[in-house]
């Protein structure tokens, strides 16, 4: 290697190395986006805690139980409503495909916060 | 018989009065209580706001989200005691729930600020020392490549010059 080649390697080493401890000065300019997935999670459990066995027959003055979870991946905390409607088979069901709720009246919300990852 | 008539009239005047007045109140309290009902939900969304400000600043705001969500309990307290007629309840309920709504808000702002200050002493730490790290390694590049360069002369001086054998 001639002089000129070393010159060459020594301005390489030296702007890797600035760039080097640089880098935490730069991240603070420079978000870089994890690239995981936001999602809410969703789920009814029957009166077992199991996925089964939810109440289909209902009937009048007797206690039927499911429960919901809700949990949040969404990045940051979210505000979450639960909207509960009781319907029969005639009456307006929700559109999965069209994400179209039902049209029916709600009879109960609930409202809640949770932080990611919760 | 006329001073019989004119009492039953004034008698029925006198309860439909009060049964109207006594409605007027009643929707009055209700109009009130969804009032409050409605200011509070809009406190609870603004606390909401500014713990998802706070957050984003890189607070911790997991104790504040708890202390929202006691403040939703009332305000879901608030609403089904409202639909069941209980207005003054119903009020109280909204008013305590508003107050702890109030405290997160403060709470999450005073978190922000700090969470902000924080990151400002950290990004003029960090400016310095990188600066300083730049500067010193710049310089120990350059005071490497002289050492270098004067050693490579050296060596370069010393050496002989090959005698090589024109033998055309």
């Amino acid at each position: 290697m001639n002089l000129e080649d070393y010159r060459t390697v020594f301005a390489a080493t030296g702007l890797a190395l600035m760039l080097a401890v640089a880098t935490p000065v730069i991240g603070l300019f420079v978000s870089f986006e994890d690239g995981a997935e936001r999602f809410s999670e969703l789920w009814i459990l029957g009166p077992e805690h199991l996925v089964g066995d939810y109440p289909f027959d209902i009937t009048a003055n007797v206690s039927h139980s499911v429960f919901v979870g809700v949990g949040n991946h969404m990045g940051g905390s979210s505000y979450y409503t639960v909207l509960v409607k009781l319907r029969n088979q005639t009456q307006s069901s929700p559109n999965t495909t069209a994400s179209i709720p039902s049209l029916l009246l709600p009879l109960s919300e609930f409202r809640f916060f949770i932080a990611d990852g919760g | 018989m006329y001073c019989r008539r004119s009492r039953l009239i004034f008698v029925i005047v006198l309860v439909l009065s009060l049964r109207s007045f006594g409605i007027l109140v009643f929707a009055e309290a209700g109009d009130d209580a969804a009032s409050v009902l409605l200011d509070t939900e809009e406190k609870v969304v603004s606390a909401y706001l500014e713990i998802v400000h706070a957050e984003s600043t890189g607070g911790n705001v997991s104790g504040l989200l708890v202390r929202l969500n006691e403040a939703e309990d009332l305000l879901t307290q608030a609403r089904v005691v409202y639909k069941l007629g209980d207005f003054e309840e119903s009020a109280r309920l909204a008013v305590l729930c508003s107050a702890v709504s109030s405290e997160v808000t403060q709470e999450a702002t005073n978190l922000r600020l700090e969470m902000f200050r924080v990151r400002t002493v950290n990004l003029w730490l960090s400016l310095t020392l990188s600066l300083v790290s730049i500067a010193v390694v710049g310089l120990g590049c350059f005071w490497g490549w002289r050492v270098f360069k004067r050693r490579f002369y050296k060596r370069v001086l010393k050496m002989k010059p090959e005698v090589a054998v024109d033998e055309s």
